[in-house]
């Protein structure tokens, strides 16, 4: 009996083995398939937790967030639900609403290309419409005089939804920190493609004097751990007089030796033929980079873009040198200083963590898989 | 046309070789000349200044020159020995955790299963969320009073000790015995097909139950140890506790281990746990690319010799994986080495400067003391390290590394 067992599965077919034993070795699969599944399950439950420890604690009133024992909702969820149905009951064009919400979300996960991710960002998306039905944010709005009166029927009087949010959000200039992070990472990636694109097409492609000293020089670079020019550097952009501008953030890190190195390897990959076949048709090196190189490397080049613009959105360490005007600093600065200011004040920094955290991982979810893909192919961190 | 063409790819003018040449490489400097003057500035020249910085006494303004003085002050400085200790605990407490625990889930994600794209996705979280808020997020967790590591932690031991209380007593221990005695002697004398590793490994649980079994059956005082343990070990003051994980530990046994035994702090441990979550997404996402990579008809022909699923695994799969691997540890290595973000938010370097990493105490004398020669000096000390570990790592490793 072993000695079939032994030659594999690729040769002896199921039917050819005793029922008994065939009964045996699917029981052996499905308990191993289950338990591959609990496992996978289970670490990403772990992976996940934080995140939903963080919304659940930014919900809740500081009291119950520091409750021994720990409460998992917070405990005007239940009442909310209850006053929710009411409005739904009350107003069923409220349903209509949903909807049509519901419609829009469906137009907009279209665009990401899995299908189960898809569905994840609709949950995020459903779930919004419950933050705005519980929203007396806008006092303006239809809506909210039905909560009011859906309360009201249901007895009861509840705070704001978001009352925390708008808490944390008013503590700190956290729009102000919103548009500088984003002003930073949207240009040092542009920056960076900018001035690496040409670099790395003249390595890969052109010849010229000293052009193997140079990029040896180039790598050298690469090399240095940045904590050795930090201090240099700030006085760089001391003497420069760029303290508290957005030059200081964005110059020294407007080039990067990895993308040129990335991107020389990948120009390097375009056939001969190609450029012989431009060359005929007149196009110089310029013309062939802009209209053929760089189209080719489209997708090279979008996931460094991306890459890079998660690194500068996550700086923590230059922004803290070389800013210290609050109207400067970056959202990861000035979260990390809000945290220390609030003390314990759990639940403000969980919802200014949450409101942080958001956008990137909504955005995350409409690029993930270029965005996954890209590391896969380059490995670049 | 086309003849002519051929004959000069550039048909108007035809200029000599020589200009032609000349013309391509002002075109290729015009190309370089950004990045060039960014890299000088901003890459290459600061390490000469600072290089000059570290040889000079410079407090904020400059100095008289002072030489060497501040590279041999360094090595008599505690504070900098105790930060090179708890850097290279760090390193060893998350770099191969990290990557053991990314290659089993990147093994488990590459077999045939659904949903595939969204565990990688769920996995990879935490790679993408900034470290501020997540360290933030970890920092409640681990809170002393009122967090939830705490609190799940406690309950299960407490449970456990619960379960000991009942089984470990009398009648309950002959049956934990037998049970225990059952089960290896199922795997001894089971014909299943399972891989020598897995048996061992099994046989070892039940091995240590059964040891565990007549331990609590000869000493009931054992066992009162055992259970009073489960109970009062939780909560831990996680990200507040200076003293050695080893210490820890053996202080609660009566047992005080020598100075250079005790081990990072328990701050350290949970700051790489912390390190763990953020960078397993990483690891698994580079690990599964690389195991794609491994050729199908490998695995085919080792199948049909009758291999068995851990032969493959150790005889193909991870030798063919080793340029992976390689990569893996020295990118995680520099990275760990160069941490900042996770000791500034969750820890500032205390409890006792137990989590001050040398990049923390880079930052700590050149921000908060002023001190910006020294602070360069750490720097270069710092850069030298790591280039010489990544040396040592493509020497050590790189001979033992299959490329196809």
């Amino acid at each position: 009996m072993s000695s079939i067992s032994n030659q594999g599965e690729a040769i002896v077919s199921i039917a050819e083995i005793p029922r008994r034993r065939q009964r045996n070795l699917q029981l052996g699969r499905s308990l191993k398939t289950a338990v591959l599944y609990t496992v996978l399950i289970l670490g990403s439950f772990i992976s996940c937790f934080p995140f939903f420890w963080m919304v659940l604690t930014s919900f809740k009133t500081y009291a119950e967030a520091i409750s021994i024992p720990p409460t998992v909702f917070p405990s005007d969820w239940g009442a909310r639900l209850q006053v929710l149905w009411q409005m739904l009951w009350r107003y069923p064009w409220t349903v209509l609403a949903f909807a049509l919400w519901i419609l829009l979300g469906r137009a907009i996960s279209r665009r990401i290309e899995d299908r189960l991710i898809a569905s994840l960002y609709l949950v995020l998306h459903a779930s919004f419409f419950f933050v705005l039905g519980n929203l007396s944010l806008w006092g303006r709005w239809r809506l909210i005089s039905l909560w009011q009166a859906a309360m009201t029927r249901a007895g009861t009087e509840l705070k704001p939804f978001l009352a925390n949010y708008i808490e944390a959000w008013g503590r700190a200039p956290f729009a102000v920190y919103f548009k500088n992070s984003l002003i930073i990472s949207v240009l040092t990636p542009s920056l960076i493609i900018l001035t690496s694109a040409p670099a790395a097409y003249a390595f890969a492609r052109m010849r010229f004097p000293a052009k193997g000293v140079l990029f040896i020089l180039y790598l050298a670079t690469m090399m240095v751990p940045s904590e050795v020019n930090l201090i240099p550097n700030f006085i760089t952009i001391s003497e420069l007089g760029w303290k508290n501008t957005y030059l200081a953030l964005i110059i020294p890190y407007s080039t990067s030796v990895m993308t040129i190195f990335f991107l020389r390897q990948f120009f390097r990959s375009v056939p001969n033929d190609l450029y012989d076949a431009a060359v005929i048709d007149g196009c110089g090196h310029l013309r062939f980079l802009t209209s053929i190189a760089m189209p080719l490397a489209r997708p090279a080049l979008v996931s460094t873009a991306m890459f890079n613009f998660l690194g500068s959105w996550n700086a923590l360490l230059w922004p803290l040198l070389v800013t210290d005007k609050e109207t400067m600093r970056p959202i990861a600065l000035g979260l990390a200083t809000f945290a220390t200011e609030a003390g314990m004040q759990v639940q403000l920094y969980m919802a200014a963590a949450t409101f942080t955290i958001l956008p990137i991982i909504i955005l995350f979810l409409f690029v993930q898989k270029q965005f996954i893909e890209g590391i896969a192919r380059t490995g670049i961190k | 046309m086309q003849g002519k063409a051929t004959i000069s790819p550039i048909s108007h003018e035809a200029p000599p070789l020589l200009k032609r040449a000349w013309r391509e490489a002002l075109l290729a400097y015009l190309f370089i000349i950004p990045s060039f003057i960014i890299i000088v500035t901003f890459g290459l020249y600061p390490v000469f200044r600072a290089g000059y910085i570290s040889l000079h006494k410079w407090s904020i303004v400059k100095g008289p020159f002072v030489g060497l003085e501040n590279y041999r002050r360094l090595l008599h400085d505690p504070d900098f020995w105790k930060a090179l200790q708890v850097t290279v605990f760090y390193v060893i407490a998350s770099v191969p955790l990290t990557m053991m625990i990314s290659l089993f889930i990147a093994y488990l994600l590459f077999k045939p299963i659904r949903y595939r794209a969204l565990f990688r996705t769920l996995y990879f979280l935490p790679y993408v969320t900034s470290l501020v808020p997540a360290a933030m997020v970890w920092q409640w967790i681990f809170n002393y009073q009122a967090g939830i590591l705490n609190y799940v932690a406690g309950g299960i031991c407490r449970g456990l000790a619960k379960i000991l209380q009942k089984v470990g007593t009398v009648p309950g221990v002959y049956i934990w015995i037998l049970l225990s005695i059952a089960w290896l002697a199922y795997l001894l004398l089971s014909t299943s097909r399972r891989t020598p590793l897995m048996t061992g490994l099994l046989a070892a649980i039940a091995g240590v139950l059964l040891v565990l079994a007549l331990a609590f059956w000869q000493s009931p005082t054992l066992l009162e140890r055992v259970i009073h343990e489960l109970e009062t070990f939780f909560p831990v003051r996680w990200l507040q506790e200076p003293r050695g994980i080893i210490l820890y530990l053996g202080k609660r046994w009566g047992f005080t281990p020598p100075k250079w035994l005790q081990g990072p702090s328990m701050a350290l441990v949970a700051v790489s746990i912390v390190s763990i979550w953020h960078f397993a997404g990483y690891d698994i996402v580079i690990y599964l690319a690389g195991l794609f990579n491994v050729p199908n008809d490998l695995y085919e022909a080792a199948r049909i010799d009758g291999a068995s699923e851990g032969q493959i695994f150790w005889k193909i799969t991870f030798p063919l994986l080793s340029p992976t691997t390689f990569f893996l540890l020295i990118i995680s290595t520099i990275g760990a080495f160069r941490a900042f973000t996770m000791f500034y938010v969750m820890t500032m370097g205390g409890p006792l400067k137990t989590t001050t990493s040398v990049t923390f105490l880079i930052y700590d004398r050149f921000y908060n003391a002023g001190r910006w020669g020294y602070a360069s000096a750490i720097a270069f000390v710092l850069f030298g390290i790591i280039l010489t570990m990544t040396l040592i790592n493509q020497r050590l490793v790189g001979r033992h590394v299959f490329y196809q």
